[in-house]
């Protein structure tokens, strides 16, 4: 029987399926050598905050994805204050042949790195990504569109 | 028609450039560590997940890096943990059971297994104190960075534990002019022990700073604790000896477990009962009673057991 935050009784059969995306979300934000410790941190964080879920607004995702932003916007600053351990395992791009491409990414305002994150990357759909950022359908589309323009003006439209 | 080299196409190109910059990303990424959980027959597994889940879910557990990451596993909370209430561990009944040394390229670790003493779970909530002891160290130019998290709360019980992390910072790698043969730690229930120490480092003053950052108390060890060995005892009988219905004890023989790549086996004691030490893995329980039951071999089937756990498997052989 589901408690009154609409989290069946089973977060693990609820939770389980949306691993990959928030794996690879983590990932994106944090680099892969700390997108384990996010998760972590996030699913635990999802679990204790369970109550504060309500199926009513929306599905899972959006809500678990908010929280492995959140868990990794306290990581980075935790690493940045602290030692910046992690620097030399570090952001996505260290792994990134295309250095130039995911620098020009990590330029990009924050909503188009978001939205550019989530599709291109995380690969959600648009309409999973417009529940995720809030907004509607076609605002996820053009924000990409303003991204992918933002992209050819700095690293040129040469890039074939 | 449109321009070849017009917007629409540019956008195109970008967006191909994209999707296959997402999909060779996607590809170079290291798979998710996997979730720990119970095997199909989940009476035969000794799993800590659903122990480790509600201490990490009761305690909040932070981040600690404490193995390597092909050994790592994610573990889910369980709500059905969610009722547990006990007290705080009083001075006296925590330890230190183990420890393990983890090296990445700009810090090492030392990550210590706090296990409880006795029966009656606990919870701990605060931070550690850790002091380096080696040679050639000045412990008096050691910096502590304080945690930024909020003091975790853990549930200690028997079959779950916590652990305790102390990081290093390695600056340079030519200047390994001291050594942390140990760090000496302080529970916040004022139980002391000692992780294992993480060798050469900088010494500091000289070419570094040594820094250590102690974590908090967290709940994640049972991936630690997959690579302890296990105990696993029980007791033997055989079941309608007697008569229909009623068992005894086998008092002799010899119970085998025979694993892909390792085993162990025990005798049986005149009470009946075994104790054996495992590996982690899947084991193959065969019990030998040359004096019981026409001597005939008893095949238990497949038993699964999971490192740093203590297990009874009870085994009832049918008379022939």
């Amino acid at each position: 029987m589901a408690r009154s935050g609409q989290v069946p009784d089973d977060f693990d059969a609820w939770a389980r399926p949306h691993l990959p995306v928030l794996h690879r979300y983590a990932a994106r934000l944090v680099g892969p050598a700390d997108a384990d410790d996010v998760l972590q941190e996030a699913l635990v964080r999802a679990w204790r905050r369970r109550s504060t879920y309500d199926e009513r607004r929306g599905t899972p995702l959006p809500w678990l994805i908010a929280i492995v932003r959140d868990r990794a916007g306290r990581h980075r600053t935790r690493r940045r204050d602290h030692l910046e351990l992690a620097a030399a395992d570090g952001p996505a791009a260290a792994r990134d042949p295309d250095l130039d491409l995911e620098r020009a990414i990590r330029a990009l305002p924050p909503r188009q790195r978001e939205a550019v994150d989530l599709y291109y990357f995380v690969d959600l759909d648009v309409a999973a990504i417009a529940a995720v950022m809030g907004c509607a359908p076609g605002t996820v589309r053009a924000t990409l569109h303003q991204a992918r323009a933002a992209l050819r003006a700095q690293i040129g439209d040469d890039h074939e | 028609m449109s321009d070849p080299t017009g917007p629409d196409l540019l956008d195109e190109q970008m967006d191909r450039r994209l999707r296959e910059a997402g999909t060779n990303w996607r590809d170079g990424l290291p798979l998710p560590p996997p979730v720990a959980a119970p095997s199909s027959n989940p009476r035969r597994w000794l799993v800590p997940l659903t122990a480790a889940a509600a201490v990490a879910a009761i305690g909040g557990a932070s981040f600690v890096a404490i193995s390597h990451d092909n050994d790592r596993a994610t573990f889910m909370p369980d709500p059905a943990h969610s009722g547990v209430s006990p007290t705080p561990c009083d001075r006296g009944s925590l330890e230190i059971v183990g420890s393990v040394v983890e090296e990445r390229r700009n810090y090492r670790s030392t990550t210590g297994v706090i296990g409880l003493k006795g029966d009656q779970p606990c919870t701990l909530s605060g931070y550690p104190k850790a002091i380096p002891r080696g040679t050639g160290l000045d412990n008096s130019l050691v910096q502590y960075l304080a945690p930024d998290d909020p003091p975790a709360t853990v549930l200690l019980t028997p079959k779950s534990r916590a652990v305790v992390t102390a990081r290093v910072q390695l600056s340079g790698l030519d200047c390994l002019t001291a050594s942390i043969d140990a760090v000496e730690v302080t529970l916040p229930n004022g139980d002391a022990g000692e992780l294992a120490g993480i060798g050469g480092v900088c010494e500091p003053g000289r070419d570094a700073i040594l820094m250590i950052e102690v974590l908090p108390i967290s709940a994640e060890g049972a991936p630690l604790l997959e690579a302890a060995p296990a105990t696993v005892s029980g007791t033997i009988t055989l079941d309608g000896g007697p008569a229909p219905g009623q068992s005894i004890p086998v008092t002799s023989g010899e119970i085998t477990f025979d694993g892909e790549s390792s085993g162990a086996g025990a005798s049986i004691d005149p009470g009946g009962t075994y104790e054996v030490q495992l590996a982690p893995g899947e084991y193959d329980v065969t019990v030998s009673t040359p004096d019981w039951n026409g001597g005939q071999t008893y095949s238990d089937g497949k038993y699964g057991v999971t490192g740093g756990t203590t297990a009874t498997l009870d085994i009832h052989i049918p008379i022939r």
